[in-house]
């Protein structure tokens, strides 16, 4: 773990954290240090505590015991200037359906204080794969991979210092999914520490410079998954299956 | 700014908004209509029957001046300009006097009886509107402003990606406030503006009335906006919030008001009219029978030191009734003061009561700022009755300077009559207005800081 204070302090600090939910551990010590630049994935079946985790660094939820940090900042005491150093995409993107895909991109950012033109908009849609003629249509009609990829252009226009992502290529399409692969190793390129939370082995492998294997509440082994297949992955993801989470 | 403007471009894209506010607007406009039209009517018989009134005074025949202050004449309590939108007491309280010698007339005529079924079922006017259904439109903005943001999803979203909850908050109550001013402020001060022109006199002041008036009424917007965005923030899901904001809605607009308007009326008793007239009988009573009336006389004689009335350098009967009318006064002054007063007292009541409910804040404030509360009709009875007294005082002095000698009796013309000026009442200035409404502004004051304080509170602790 490194010093959570110094020039070369993470992006991302977690010591010790613990968290219940009705009395069952989520997380049980759970420690964790991301750097500018690195690519951090967090595997672990369905209640593992992936979700909590992105919480917890969030200040959606509160831990019960030990520490976290966003740039040096505790998220549970001081969420707005935490967040404010974080870019997040769930794993539902949910938009306003009466908006469309640039109006709902330019409305959450003004909802960040960031200012977007249209052609900025269309531009950060464009990158992140959504097709052009979709742009103006309302997101009422739009697919999940297309919520996505408006989830990922807010993401994306936040030029925040860190990226959290939650099961980020759940509904693209293959393309879309490479798409995307290439767009976080673009965003880590330039210095963009990224947590996330993914079931998707095989891009994993494409854009992680660490897999943490989250089990029982706390990261079991970290590795480099460029030096294995999927099948090992897989079977270092399912090795013990923890308990569902809320 | 931005954020206000993005916030009010969505709600001016949600149909549900739009037609509430659209429903809104006809409705002020209805009940304004309704309330200009009888504005109008009774400008028109104020001055016509005010003109023929006083021709009547004038064209009366020559005659004894007491008998003249018992021809009498009617006078009328012209309407407040801004009645139009909040006729407050006007119609419950009658609006014409007769004054006549010896007799605090009631005031006469109360508009409430030739009410509509609109006005009947409490929502005849624009106040009333504003009172009763704003706050469930109020609502209807407010509710989903988070819930259903949080029930979709959005608000995860927004929440991770940077988006502050204090100035979110913040934004959308702006933007809500602004589309309240929108579909509520204009239309009133639209209304209140042509009134204030067509119906302003300067003594009204009606302008700066208006301008706080409609401050009071978008006030009061603002403490049910807050209130359903606060039960938004906290509620898991926008038909839960909107469930709870109607309760809420329920209890301070319908059930609160009734309770408080009992416990005022427990608290703070008020003497019955029917024991003020009864005290008034008794102090007339002693004072009118004839054993007073000869003591009295007699009491005239020797402080002239004279025995013989003729001897007098006065009308010994028109010195009498000036006396008794001076004696009758203290008895109106004293028992209508305490009933007046008593009632002045239950006024102020209601006005604290708005710490029960917002409503009944309002409803003390937008009547003292419309110039339509209780004082102000007080105000015009005591200012008839004085006319009145004018009158009479006037008529028993002209008789009590011209002593008649020998049973002959005094007869006067118009010259005398035209003596007496025509009744032009002065309403209770501003500065009295802006005095009696601190209590109910301070209570409504404090309902909208308690509210932003709680939104301070619950807002730092949004979640998604």
């Amino acid at each position: 773990m490194r010093d959570a204070t110094g020039p070369d302090a993470p992006v991302l600090a977690i010591r010790g954290a613990t968290k219940r939910f009705a009395g069952r551990l989520i997380l049980d010590g759970l420690d964790l240090a991301l750097g500018a630049g690195e690519v951090y994935a967090l595997l672990g079946p369905n209640g593992a505590g992936k979700t909590t985790t992105i919480n917890l660094i969030l200040g959606f939820l509160r831990a019960d015991a030990g520490e976290v940090r966003v740039g040096g900042l505790d998220p549970a005491t001081a969420p707005v200037a935490a967040r404010a150093q974080a870019a997040y995409i769930p794993e539902q993107v949910a938009l306003y359906p009466g908006l469309s895909g640039l109006e709902n991109l330019r409305y959450l950012a003004t909802l960040a204080a960031l200012r977007l033109s249209r052609s900025e908009a269309g531009r950060l849609l464009d990158e992140a794969g959504l097709a052009g003629e979709a742009h103006g249509r309302p997101a009422a009609g739009y697919s999940k991979g297309m919520r996505q990829k408006v989830g990922i252009a807010v993401a994306l226009a936040r030029r925040a210092r860190l990226l959290l992502l939650d099961e980020p290529t759940s509904g693209l399409d293959p393309g879309a999914s490479a798409d995307f692969a290439r767009t976080v190793r673009a965003a880590a390129s330039r210095g963009t520490a990224v947590l996330m939370a993914t079931h998707d082995l095989y891009r994993l492998r494409e854009m992680a410079d660490r897999v943490g294997v989250l089990r029982a509440g706390r990261i079991a082994e970290e590795i480099d998954p460029r030096g294995l297949d999927a099948a090992a992955l897989e079977r270092l993801a399912l090795a013990r299956p923890a308990e569902e989470a809320p | 700014m931005r954020r206000v403007a993005a916030e009010l471009g969505l709600i001016l894209r949600d149909a549900r908004l739009r037609w509430t506010g659209g429903v809104l607007a006809l409705l002020l406009i209805v009940a304004g209509l309704g309330t200009w039209r009888e504005a109008v009517r009774y400008a028109a018989e104020v001055e016509r029957i005010g003109l023929a009134e006083r021709a009547r005074w004038l064209g009366q025949d020559e005659k004894n001046p007491h008998s003249a202050d018992h021809f009498g004449l009617w006078v009328f309590r012209p309407s407040a300009p801004l009645a139009v939108l909040d006729p407050g007491t006007e119609p419950y309280t009658g609006r014409m006097v007769r004054v006549e010698a010896h007799v605090f007339n009631d005031a006469v005529y109360r508009a409430v009886q030739d009410a509509g079924p609109l006005a009947r079922a409490g929502l005849g006017s624009p106040a009333d509107i504003v009172q009763l259904v704003v706050p469930l439109a109020a609502i209807l903005l407010g509710f989903a402003a988070f819930a259903a943001d949080r029930e979709r999803g959005t608000l995860r979203l927004a929440l991770g990606n940077g988006a502050a909850p204090g100035p979110l908050f913040a934004g959308r109550f702006a933007a809500l406030l602004c589309a309240t001013v929108l579909v509520v402020g204009l239309p009133l001060l639209a209304l209140g503006g042509l009134a204030a022109a067509r119906f302003g006199l300067p003594g009204w002041q009606a302008w700066p009335r208006l301008l706080a008036w409609v401050a009071a009424q978008i006030g009061y917007a603002a403490v049910f906006l807050l209130l359903a965005m606060l039960l938004s923030l906290t509620a898991r899901t926008a038909r839960g919030a909107l469930a709870a904001a109607l309760a809420v809605w329920v209890l301070l607009c319908v059930a609160a008001p009734r309770l408080a308007a009992l416990g005022v009326e427990t608290l703070v008793p008020a003497r019955s009219y029917a024991e003020t007239r009864a005290r008034i009988e008794a102090g007339f009573r002693a004072h009118r029978t004839a054993e007073a009336s000869d003591a009295r006389a007699r009491e005239v004689l020797a402080r002239y030191g004279v025995e013989d009335p003729d001897a007098l350098p006065v009308d010994l009967r028109g010195l009498m009734m000036t006396e008794n009318e001076q004696h009758n006064f203290a008895v109106y002054d004293r028992e209508f003061g305490a009933f007046f007063a008593g009632l002045a007292a239950r006024e102020r009541a209601y006005g604290w009561a708005g710490l029960a409910t917002p409503r009944l804040a309002l409803q003390a404030l937008s009547q003292i700022l419309a110039g339509t509360d209780f004082a102000q009709h007080a105000h015009f009875v005591w200012t008839a009755e004085a006319y009145r007294r004018g009158i009479s005082e006037r008529m028993n002095a002209e008789i009590r300077d011209n002593p008649q000698r020998g049973g002959r009796l005094l007869v006067a013309g118009p010259a005398l009559w035209r003596e007496v000026p025509p009744f032009d009442p002065a309403p209770l200035p501003l500065a009295r207005s802006l005095r009696d409404a601190r209590v109910p502004a301070l209570m409504l004051a404090l309902w909208i800081g308690l509210l932003a304080g709680a939104a301070a509170t619950l807002v730092r602790r949004l979640r998604p």
